[in-house]
């Protein structure tokens, strides 16, 4: 099915419809004419396929407003010298962006099977925002909703649990609403389990213990900034952090990013995978209650952090990916150090799958437990390995190949059951994978540019909208832009997978015993930066 | 005995006769105190990771009696290692005082420091300094396991000091941070 066909389909359904003026680049985008169209509409789209519910977000569309708080004051805290001010300032209304009084609501939702997505665009006035909650339709709906709910306002009508999740009580007002007053006043998760002997009748998920506010942060940082601010998300796995970020401004920028960049984006998103997937390994044996594993995981960890200390001088937070190719090109004996690395850690993937993968004792505790459906995690949103390990082959690297994923062989593992052991195993094959997909980048990669020639140094991308997604270490991260045309985003909103694949835990830890949670909690390896934002 | 001569140079006289030796109580109890500085398990942010890293294979905490408990009980410093949130602030109010004393803390990273990137975020605590006292601070963001060594063994110099007689056998800590939350 192609966009037109889906166009064209949609059109004949609902006469009403029609494209969004502002469309969100590369995909098919439509607005609703109201609120009351919401339902008939995405109820039809997931009849007709539509049944993974990507993204609920909104923006806030009232232009630059002087509101007292971190925005307005360049130096709350004392923190720059005296009389500094930040190199980015509070963005100044751009002449032809149309700014209004207005939220509008986006709705994000793919076919899985046909590899397509469509966008849903809603306007709401700003007072008294209502719009009908798609929980009953998609439980990924429950949390996103939520969300959206707390940091900007919106009420969802029919939702459940229609109550604040990133902020604490004490926050008051709705911070991602542009005239949000400022006010003076490895991660945690509090897990609230309501029990009947041994067995969990009720498991409520307590987030925002790491809620730092990086979405309206972005609001007042330039572009180049942002990479920053994206590099902390997924601590673990910084650079498809780095590159969600990047795809989405080039998206709006119209950049073309060289080959060369194309493919160490490739490979140092790879490595970065294997690096996140190995601190899964060593903490998820530690949870279970075997240790030596997580010695063995650090050593072979190390040595890729040697890697990307060789290129970007970091251990962690990188900022290695920039707007337009890679912060600098790899020294002349990384290549040859790389190679080395792959070939010794090949061999000691089998000694993972003796060690731990095969363990008996390990196997018992998580074969059995924790088990997810297919049905189910495509409804409540799952990506990455927690969704394949129920067995659905959703890849963002197959479904939209981006950076250099379309000229590299590999395959996609799936689980079977959707058991804890089957996440934890498609995370050790992709590990395989990974090494795979370097040795063919390195083996293709030829001398050339890293770097798109015209990226502004405090760069202003045109006015519009711009969504992109890569396959993070942990599923399918996301990023909606908008831009007014000034020098740094008028919105930004993370779809982040971890956030999405902790909310199943309302459902699948019901009915399982306490000695369970660990197993179960550890399988879905969550990493909070990524959760709170 | 031979070792503890050899580890208190200069503090501790041999008697003639053997079997006893002499040395004050401050430098005993400040010695054992300082090669069993035990953190409690507990990462806020990125720079948990690093702190991760210390314990594991190639940086290998133990070798300075490093070694981390589940229990606040059981933890004489607390490392504060990533962003302090508002949320947050609460509970690690409540852990710092279900620590034994004498207690200590660590920030690790801009962070815990100062707020670091989160400078001017509407949810951040500008510094973990403003809700609890603290005893050595570590810069960078992430910092290096080599920089949360370092600040190891710093502390270990700040122990190194303590006397029972300044503070009636407690330790030179304040009840409350010296800055409010709200002056945020």
């Amino acid at each position: 099915m192609t966009a037109d066909e889906l166009f064209a389909a949609t059109t004949a359904e609902f006469p009403k419809l029609e494209k969004a003026a502002a469309e969100v680049k590369g995909y098919l985008t439509l607005r609703l004419p109201a609120a009351g169209d919401l339902l008939p509409v995405v109820t039809w789209l997931k009849g007709r396929g539509f049944r993974y519910l990507d993204m609920v977000t909104a923006t806030d569309y009232k232009g630059p407003v002087e509101a007292k708080g971190f925005v307005s004051d360049p130096n709350p805290n004392g923190f720059l010298p005296a009389g500094a001010r930040p190199e980015i300032e509070v963005s100044a209304a751009v002449a032809g962006f149309p700014y209004r009084d207005a939220f509008e609501a986006v709705y994000c939702l793919s076919h899985l099977e046909e590899k397509i997505k469509i966008f849903l665009k809603l306007e709401l006035p700003r007072e008294g925002a209502k719009v009908p909650s798609l929980a009953g339709l998609f439980e990924a709906a429950d949390w996103q909703e939520r969300e959206v709910y707390d940091l900007l306002g919106i009420v969802f009508e029919g939702h459940p649990n229609l109550t604040k999740i990133l902020t604490p009580d004490f926050i008051q007002g709705h911070p991602l609403r542009k005239d949000y007053e400022h006010p003076s006043t490895h991660g945690v998760l509090r897990l609230g389990l309501t029990i009947k002997g041994e067995v969990i009748t009720k498991a409520v998920p307590d987030i925002g213990y790491l809620h730092r506010g990086t979405e309206k942060l972005a609001e007042a940082r330039g572009y180049h900034q942002c990479v920053v601010l994206s590099d902390r998300w997924d601590y673990c796995a910084a650079m498809p952090n780095n590159l969600v970020f990047c795809l989405a401004a080039e998206k709006l920028m119209n950049v073309q990013v060289p080959e060369r960049a194309d493919y160490l984006r490739t490979i140092m998103c790879e490595l970065n995978r294997i690096a996140s997937h190995l601190i899964f390994f060593g903490t998820y044996g530690i949870d279970i209650g075997a240790f030596t594993p997580f010695l063995y995981a650090f050593r072979e960890r190390e040595m890729i952090l040697d890697l990307f200390e060789m290129v970007c001088g970091a251990r962690l937070t990188y900022n290695y990916i920039r707007l337009g190719g890679v912060m600098i090109d790899v020294p002349p004996e990384w290549v040859a150090k790389t190679r080395e690395f792959l070939d010794f850690f090949k061999p000691r993937i089998d000694e993972y799958d003796t060690l731990l993968s095969f363990n008996p004792i390990f196997m018992d505790r998580t074969k059995t437990v924790g088990l997810i459906s297919a049905p189910e995690a495509v409804a409540w949103g799952l990506s990455g390995p927690n969704l394949r390990g129920s067995g659905v082959a959703y890849d963002a690297r197959k479904f939209e190949p981006y950076a250099a994923y379309a000229k590299v062989a590999f395959e996609v593992p799936v689980g079977e059951t959707g058991s804890c052991w089957d996440r934890y195993f498609c995370r050790v094959l992709e590990m395989r994978q990974s090494v795979r997909i370097v040795e063919q980048c390195l083996e293709q990669m030829k001398e050339g540019d890293i770097m798109a020639k015209g990226v502004a140094k405090i760069p202003k991308p045109p006015a519009g909208d711009a969504y992109a997604h890569v396959e993070g270490a942990r599923g399918d991260i996301g990023i909606y832009l908008v831009s007014d045309g000034g020098p740094s985003p008028f919105r930004l909103h993370m779809r982040a997978p971890s956030f999405m694949n902790l909310a199943i835990l309302q459902q699948s830890l019901v009915g399982k015993k306490v000695a369970d949670v660990v197993a179960v909690l550890g399988s879905i390896d969550i990493v909070l930066g990524e959760v709170d934002r | 005995m031979g070792l503890v001569l050899e580890k208190l140079p200069g503090l501790a006289e041999g008697v003639p006769g053997g079997g006893v030796f002499l040395t004050t109580a401050d430098a005993l109890i400040d010695w054992t105190r300082k090669c069993s500085v035990w953190p409690l398990t507990f990462g806020l942010a990125c720079c948990a990771i690093e702190m991760m890293a210390s314990y594991a294979s190639r940086f290998d905490f133990d070798r300075f009696g490093v070694i981390p408990r589940p229990s606040p009980r059981h933890a004489d410093v607390m490392i504060i290692a990533g962003t302090v949130v508002k949320k947050m602030a609460e509970p690690i109010i409540q852990i710092y005082h279900q620590m034994p004393e004498p207690r200590f803390v660590i920030s690790m990273g801009s962070c815990a420091n100062c707020g670091g990137p989160y400078w001017d975020s509407y949810s951040v605590v500008k510094g973990v300094d403003k809700i609890i006292p603290v005893d050595v601070y570590i810069a960078g963001c992430p910092p290096r396991p080599e920089s949360l060594m370092y600040a190891v063994t710093k502390l270990q110099e700040k122990i190194l000091k303590m006397k029972l007689s300044a503070t009636h056998g407690a330790a030179p800590q304040q009840d409350k941070g010296s800055r409010e939350i709200a002056a945020a």
